[in-house]
């Protein structure tokens, strides 16, 4: 039973953990400090903003 | 549009082709192999859902008997089905998004292979009547160490590409993903090790069992569902999310918040009452999640809704997405002590169910799907009028199952608290919602097997690479200017 109660402690412990950590190297590296920046990151300059990726639609913009 | 220079366009395209490219035999692997599970699945799923209003339905062999089936549904669609092409889009997504490409070709093979036979293992195991009998765990042990094993190789992968990930911004769908690529087969390990390896004692059982069935569905298929919509939605549309910084408030909020959630399945039960009182705090607070999500995604949309008329993906991952709130806020409600009194062991939890996993993660990850397979193989999807005999069917069925049971499964509880009913009445009362979700069933099967018709032809056919999007309308049929409207 003690081993069990060990498990659920070590594992609780490493699920919270890994968030908390994710987190504060999150903060710490800088990735909430530009929002705007980082939801234009999936565009390319292929794929840019404005144009849409299905290529029949992208036919109407021009 | 951005001014940009042909040089960098040329190098985008590279690097994007580069990536598709890498990804086509892993990824691919997956996704193809997740159709198998889906049909059987399916096959399934309406063996059972016809037992209940038919009994006396094929029940003549002990493997095909409700005890059996049933179980042999659920787990072909949860490992099968939805942690298959879960990984699948996962990988592709995490490719796309560290711009790197996939590189673990050999062991990603491996791991297909492996996964695949976990599920065919287990399911054997169930049909053969060595379920262990605990609810979305039920594959027998010996198929445990199969989908272990694989996962492993799943999550090397993952940590590989976000190791050599290019430089920037780590967008929210790389969030969900990478930590649902943690998240699954920590919960699976710790689960089948305190359930079934090495069991705790059986008052402690339920909460362990719960606990983890339904983290399965809030950090395994909701992030990666989540993912999709978060990438797919802009990209399709060529609009960035309305908020980044709401969703960044969803996906840290899910992950502090979520591993709560699954002792409101005991509220009744003979558990401590903070246990429970807890888990519906915390199911409550999932509105945070919910509705970050519901504000992001409809203001991103806002002005594009006619593109549902055209794109397929579009319209798969918006019915996903939208049919999340549903799901989430009618979680977030059933987890109240006064409703869960009337719903609880009803038909009604199957159907809330089925809208998150169904409704929710299968239509958005049909919806990936249909985005990514033309950029693995660079060939278009052979036919529109397939892909629309796979939305609409399968649409309405969910709805009709969803609206049926629902609606019968509240009856249903109603009657059983009164305490006068007698129970076969009761049972009686169910039957014409029972009939309904089989028709319901029925039409998400015939959507499956159009998926799957549709699937194959574009994998046989050889002709057409580069051809134009399959969308649900042609080029030459009036296009709404709102499609243009810029962000």
């Amino acid at each position: 039973m003690f081993g069990a109660a060990l498990v659920v402690l070590i594992v609780m412990l490493l699920l919270g953990g890994a968030a908390l950590g994710a987190f504060w190297w999150a903060m710490s590296d800088g990735q909430f400090e530009d929002p705007e920046e980082a939801a234009r990151s999936i565009f390319t300059p292929e794929e840019p903003v404005g144009v849409p990726t299905d290529p029949a639609l992208r036919e109407r913009e021009e | 549009m951005t001014p940009s220079d042909p040089e960098a366009v040329r190098k985008s395209r590279q690097e994007r082709l580069e990536v598709d490219r890498a990804a086509r035999w892993p990824v691919g692997m997956f996704l193809g192999s997740s159709l198998f599970w889906l049909l059987a699945g399916s096959v399934l799923a309406l063996l059972a859902s016809i037992k209940l209003h038919n009994p006396g339905f094929l029940a003549e062999a002990g493997w095909l008997t409700f005890g059996r089936v049933r179980p042999a549904h659920l787990n072909t669609m949860a490992y099968g089905w939805l942690s298959t092409a879960g990984i699948g889009i996962g990988l592709w997504m995490l490719s796309r998004l560290c711009r790197v490409p996939i590189a673990d070709h050999s062991s990603l093979t491996l791991a297909a292979v492996l996964w695949n036979m976990g599920n065919a293992v287990g399911t054997f195991g169930i049909l053969r009547g060595d379920s262990t009998a605990i609810e979305w765990l039920e594959y027998p042990t010996y198929a445990a160490p199969f989908l272990l094993a694989s996962f492993a190789f799943v999550v090397l992968a993952g940590v590989n590409l976000v190791r050599n990930r290019r430089p920037g911004h780590i967008y929210i769908s790389q969030w969900y993903i990478f930590a649902a690529f943690f998240w699954f087969p920590m919960l699976y390990f710790t689960a089948h090790g305190l359930l079934v390896l090495l069991p705790v004692q059986a008052p402690a059982q339920p909460p362990v069992n719960w606990w983890f069935a339904h983290n399965a569905l809030g950090l395994w298929f909701t992030p990666i569902g989540l993912a999709a919509a978060y990438y797919l939605i802009p990209k399709i549309i060529g609009r960035p999310i309305h908020s980044y910084y709401l969703s960044a408030i969803g996906f840290w909020s899910l992950a502090f918040f979520y591993a709560w959630n699954g002792m409101h399945h005991l509220i009744g039960g003979p558990y401590p009452a903070f246990l429970i009182t807890a888990s519906v705090v915390a199911s409550v607070m999932m509105f945070i999640p919910v509705v970050t999500v519901a504000i992001n995604h409809h203001f991103t949309m806002k002005g594009h809704f006619k593109a549902l008329l055209w794109s397929p993906t579009l319209r798969f991952v918006v019915f996903g997405a939208m049919s999340y709130t549903l799901v989430s806020v009618q979680g977030s409600l059933t987890a109240l002590r006064s409703v869960n009194h009337v719903t609880h062991f009803t038909h009604y939890t199957v159907a809330h169910a089925h809208l998150g996993v169904y409704a929710f993660a299968s239509m958005s990850f049909f919806g990936a799907i249909y985005y990514i397979m033309p950029r693995l193989l660079e060939r278009e999807w052979p036919s529109r009028w397939l892909i629309r005999l796979h939305f609409w069917p399968s649409a309405i069925g969910i709805a009709i199952y969803w609206l049926s049971l629902t609606h019968g499964g509240g009856l249903q509880g109603l009657e059983l608290n009164r305490g006068t009913t007698p129970f076969m009445e009761i049972v009686e009362l169910t039957l014409p919602y029972l009939g309904a979700r089989s028709v319901g069933g029925s039409l998400m099967a015939l959507g499956h097997a159009a998926f799957a018709a549709s699937f194959i032809w574009m994998l046989a056919r050889r002709g057409l690479q580069g051809a134009e999007a399959t969308l649900f309308k042609r080029r030459a049929e009036e296009a709404p200017d709102t499609l243009t409207a810029r962000s």
